[in-house]
């Protein structure tokens, strides 16, 4: 009787049977099985059956200073990337937030065009920028303001300035959506009693905001850690980060169970920050 | 510190405030610099992004700026170039069954992740997110290593493969959220009206998540036609997609028409967004599904 | 005395009671504003007196909140002029105004304790910890939520988290107090209690209270004058009692409390009074019962208001009001009877109890008298 009456109420709220939900899922089960979590697999076992257990592989990369240092610039650059976006990202967050109708419209199409546009065209919108023959040192020469070309592109700076490009929208709309999410009166009430818009900002609309800033933060620290196509382009083969260093190990150096370790690592770090900070990550691409 | 009690006349309320006597700039010159800054910050995100426009109109053989003279011609030799239309058919082609094969996997997995009855329904919807966050190079490099010796690199069915993998997250997202903003009473409607289970989901369930799974189906198509990294190491000489193409281009062979190529993608992305906004706005102007 | 005690960061002392909290009156002259081309407030002169409660009621678009957000300095107005006892406040930014606030959605800081929240506004004046805390007990007394300081405001239910708001918005002592629908997301035995809550508080501040509501009942329950607003413009000021007896014009009349309208006719006008058919009854009625102050001539046609509580049930006869009996409610201190005239109009009759026995409950037709010194007469278009 009571299993009767448990059947009738999942059947109200429009719930599945278990052989129905097993059958759905199935078609998504099997494509992250043999696409993702096989490759997945494979790839990390090879980094510690090589072909017996060993782990060589991993022990190299902080036993050879140069690819400690390569981790540590792609930490450090990867920081300097997610501050960057937090402090150009952050107003712009706001003022879009205050805006109502075309001026909301405006700013937001400013950051999903970018973020619609491929990554690919994107950095190699950089390059023309920043090569010795690009628009920057043609500009700057055509003003007489150097001499000389200046070496822009194939720098730390060039993969910092344009990855920051990249990777400003996720920053800009988790802020946004945590900002938009703030009742307006708060604001009002704390300009109502006694505090200037600076203090107002500070004291109530910056603390409330802080989950849309964790989360667009360790979004843009994440993409930025494994980001491959900006730093490969931009960055030049001087530059290595952890992902064009795993990029080069494999196709130049057919060093598979190396590229492994390097990706086992890469996959460790992101999915650590992913699991410490899960309460602040929402998915999406816009919005 | 406390001192005695003024009792003043009704001037007094002027003094029941004190301003704030720290010096700030005044409200409307912080106003000005804000939105000044923020106008930077807009021009930073979007000059970079459309300058491969007015770079695909030039003369010149070699990138110049500001670019001289008025020409299409990059055009024509991107779309007379075989190797360009190869790739770019290539990739739209991918694209397409990528849009179809997320959706389908996406649609029913989304059903059973929020309506359905499923052991370790956490453990797949965290699955299921996890090409979002794993790096596409690590998925790359291990797509390779297992496609390779099977004969699914630089082919149209390894590219199916990969993509709808990579985009089926969007698709789970964006349909998961609709039937979650879903009013199951309307359902309840529909059944206490006479509808069967089926029928109540052919006309009342599906055309109200409609938007959220063309929604899915744009962004698939997007997340497979934009996708670099892992095109980059699965693609071969023969199925190669029009990112693979352009990496290439931009390491050995820098012209104007890897701007015109450019420019293509840009247009076909920014029609399919414009696409997915206005679908997005008229889900948004039925509040019927979400009562307060 | 219009003197009043300050808080100042130098010469400023815990008032030892809480008598020393004094209102100051507000003056509102010409004030406009306009939205592009929609005038949300039009031309508006109003004086609230030194700890009054006045209520701002109208329907939604009326006015009333636009208007009471140049008070609070939250709009800028498009003309005209907002001062606080002597001083102009037409342009000083909200922080500076000094004027106490209670919002609609209580708008409490999430992030900030109890006591966080009641002691902001005596951080914003600089006041240290230990200078603000017996202020924050004592105003939290004041709404009886002593010992809750230290909770956070979602831990609160609904009631609590607007004394929490009044408890805020009363201890920097501000001489004047906005409230804005404050009770409008409470139900409606919580809103009773508060009401009574609220008007106690101000009979002992003595704070100047401007009170928006939609709610009539609301407003007549808790005001000393009430602006009734519409189309931006107030359209009359006036006591509970002068409005509810003695409204203006057909919207006052129906906006506040029950209210029948009849279409009748003017028959004669002798001595300073107005003789009108209605409906069968010819009622003879005070040029002072005229809203709206119009001339009016013989064979003029006019709209008669009556209140329920002034129709009567009476015995068939030639000068009374047939209509058929629709429906009788009962409604605990009294029954409504819902009748229709022959024109079609339906009446709401308000029978006292003792009068009417289940048994001699009318059925079919029936005659109704208007009590002809409680009617209000308008013009038959407005």
């Amino acid at each position: 009787m009571a299993d009767a009456t448990a059947a009738t109420d999942r059947s109200l709220v429009g719930q599945l049977s278990r052989p129905a939900s097993l059958a759905l899922a199935l078609p998504l089960v099997l494509l992250l099985g043999f696409a993702f979590v096989v490759p997945v697999a494979k790839l990390l076992a090879g980094s510690v059956f090589a072909p017996n257990l060993t782990a060589e592989h991993w022990l190299r990369i902080v036993q050879e200073p140069i690819f400690l240092r390569i981790l540590l610039r792609t930490v450090q650059t990867a920081a300097i990337v997610t501050v960057l976006a937090f402090l150009l990202g952050y107003p712009v967050a706001l003022v879009m937030s205050r805006q109502q109708g075309r001026g909301a419209m405006l700013i937001a199409a400013c950051v999903l065009i970018p973020l619609w546009t491929s990554v690919l065209v994107r950095s190699y919108a950089w390059i023309v920028l920043l090569q010795r023959t690009g628009i920057i040192n043609s500009a700057l020469l055509n003003w007489g303001l150097i001499d000389q070309p200046l070496r822009l592109i194939y720098t730390e700076g060039a993969v910092i300035v344009a990855m920051t490009h990249v990777l400003l929208p996720y920053m800009i709309l988790p802020i946004f959506s945590s900002l938009r999410s703030i009742p307006p009166e708060l604001d009002r009430a704390a300009r109502n009693l006694g505090a200037g818009p600076w203090t107002s900002f500070r004291m109530v609309t910056l603390p409330l905001s802080l989950p849309g800033v964790y989360a667009g933060a360790i979004m843009v620290f994440i993409l930025s850690l494994g980001f491959y196509v900006t730093p490969a382009l931009v960055g030049g083969p001087q530059n290595l980060t952890i992902a064009t260093l795993i990029g080069q190990q494999t196709t130049e150096l057919l060093n598979w169970p190396f590229a492994g370790a390097l990706a086992g690592l890469l996959l460790a770090v992101t999915l650590g920050l992913v699991a410490v900070f899960r309460r602040v990550l929402s998915f999406g691409k816009a919005g | 510190m406390m001192s005695t009690i003024s009792e003043t006349g009704t001037a007094g309320a002027l003094r029941s405030v004190p301003a704030p006597s720290r010096g700030h700039l005044s409200p409307d010159l912080g106003r000005w610099l804000l939105n000044g800054f923020v106008g930077l910050v807009l021009a930073f995100l979007l000059l970079p992004t459309l300058i491969v426009v007015p770079m695909s109109l030039g003369e010149a053989s070699y990138i110049q700026f500001p670019p001289k003279g008025l020409t299409l011609k990059w055009y024509h030799a991107y779309f007379s170039d075989p190797d360009w239309m190869g790739a770019t058919w290539f990739s739209l082609k991918t694209a397409f069954a990528t849009a179809i094969g997320a959706t389908v996997i996406g649609t029913l997995a989304s059903f059973a992740l929020v309506r359905g009855n499923l052991p370790g329904a956490r453990a797949l919807q965290a699955l299921t997110l996890a090409p979002l966050i794993v790096p596409h190079i690590v998925l790359a490099v291990a797509l390779y290593l297992v496609f390779a010796p099977i004969g699914l690199t630089g082919n149209f069915a390894g590219f199916a493969i990969a993509n709808t993998m990579l985009s089926v997250p969007f698709v789970v997202l964006t349909i998961s959220a609709a039937l979650q903003r879903f009013d199951p009473a309307l359902e309840l409607a529909a059944l206490s009206c006479g509808a069967s289970r089926t029928q109540a989901f052919w006309h009342v369930v599906l055309p109200n998540i409609a938007p959220g799974v063309a929604a899915g189906a744009v962004f698939a198509f997007l997340a497979s036609f934009d996708e670099a990294t892992v095109a980059f190491f699965i693609s071969g000489v023969e199925g190669k997609t029009i990112t693979r193409k352009l990496f290439e281009d931009i390491d050995y062979n820098l012209t104007p028409v890897i701007a015109a190529a450019s420019t293509v993608m840009v247009v076909v992305s920014l029609a399919l967004m414009a696409g997915v906004e206005w679908l997005r706005s008229r889900s948004a102007d039925r509040p019927v599904n979400s009562p307060k | 005395m219009s003197e009043t005690s300050i808080i100042g960061r130098a010469d400023w002392d815990p008032p030892p009671s809480a008598a020393a909290l004094k209102g100051e009156a507000i003056t509102i002259s010409g004030l406009s504003k306009r939205f592009g081309s929609v005038v949300g407030v039009d031309h508006v002169d109003l004086r609230v007196e030194a700890g009054e409660f006045l209520s701002l009621l109208g329907p939604s678009g009326s006015g009333k909140t636009t208007l009471l957000m140049m008070l609070a300095g939250f709009e800028t107005p498009s003309s005209g002029t907002v001062s606080l006892g002597a001083r102009d406040l037409t342009r000083v930014p909200p922080d500076k105004r000094g004027i106490g606030m209670v919002f609609q959605r209580y708008a409490l800081f999430p992030h900030m304790s109890v006591a966080q929240n009641v002691a902001f506004p005596l951080k914003m004046r600089g006041m240290s910890r230990a200078e603000s805390e017996p202020l924050v007990e004592q105003s939290l007394a004041r709404v009886r939520l002593e010992g809750y300081g230290g909770r956070m405001p979602s831990q609160l239910s609904g009631g609590q988290q607007q004394r929490v708001a009044v408890a805020r918005a009363l201890v920097f002592q501000p001489p004047v107090l906005l409230m804005d629908e404050p009770l409008g997301a409470l139900d409606k035995k919580l809103r009773e209690e508060l009401q009574i809550e609220i008007k106690t508080l101000h009979a002992s501040l003595g704070v100047t209270i401007v009170y928006v509501t939609h709610d009539q009942e609301e407003a007549l329950t808790m005001s000393d004058r009430i602006a009734v607003m519409d189309k931006g413009r107030i359209q009359q000021l006036g006591s509970p009692v002068a409005l509810y007896h003695e409204p203006e014009s057909s919207f006052v009349a129906d906006f506040i409390g029950k209210m029948n309208f009849l279409s009748g006719t003017v028959a004669g006008l002798n001595d300073g009074r107005i003789e009108i058919d209605v409906s069968g009854q010819r009622v003879s009625v005070a040029r002072s019962q005229l809203g709206g102050r119009r001339e009016l001539g013989r064979g003029q046609a006019v709209r008669v208001a009556a209140r329920p509580e002034s129709i009567a049930l009476v015995q068939a006869s030639d000068d009374a009001i047939p209509v058929e009996v629709e429906t009788s409610i009962f409604l605990g201190s009294h029954r409504t009877l819902v009748a229709r005239t022959t024109d079609g109009t339906q009446l709401q009759v308000q029978l006292p109890f003792a009068r009417l026995a289940a048994a001699d409950e009318p059925r079919g037709m029936a005659f109704l008298r208007l009590e002809p010194g409680a009617l209000r007469v308008f013009g038959a278009e407005g």
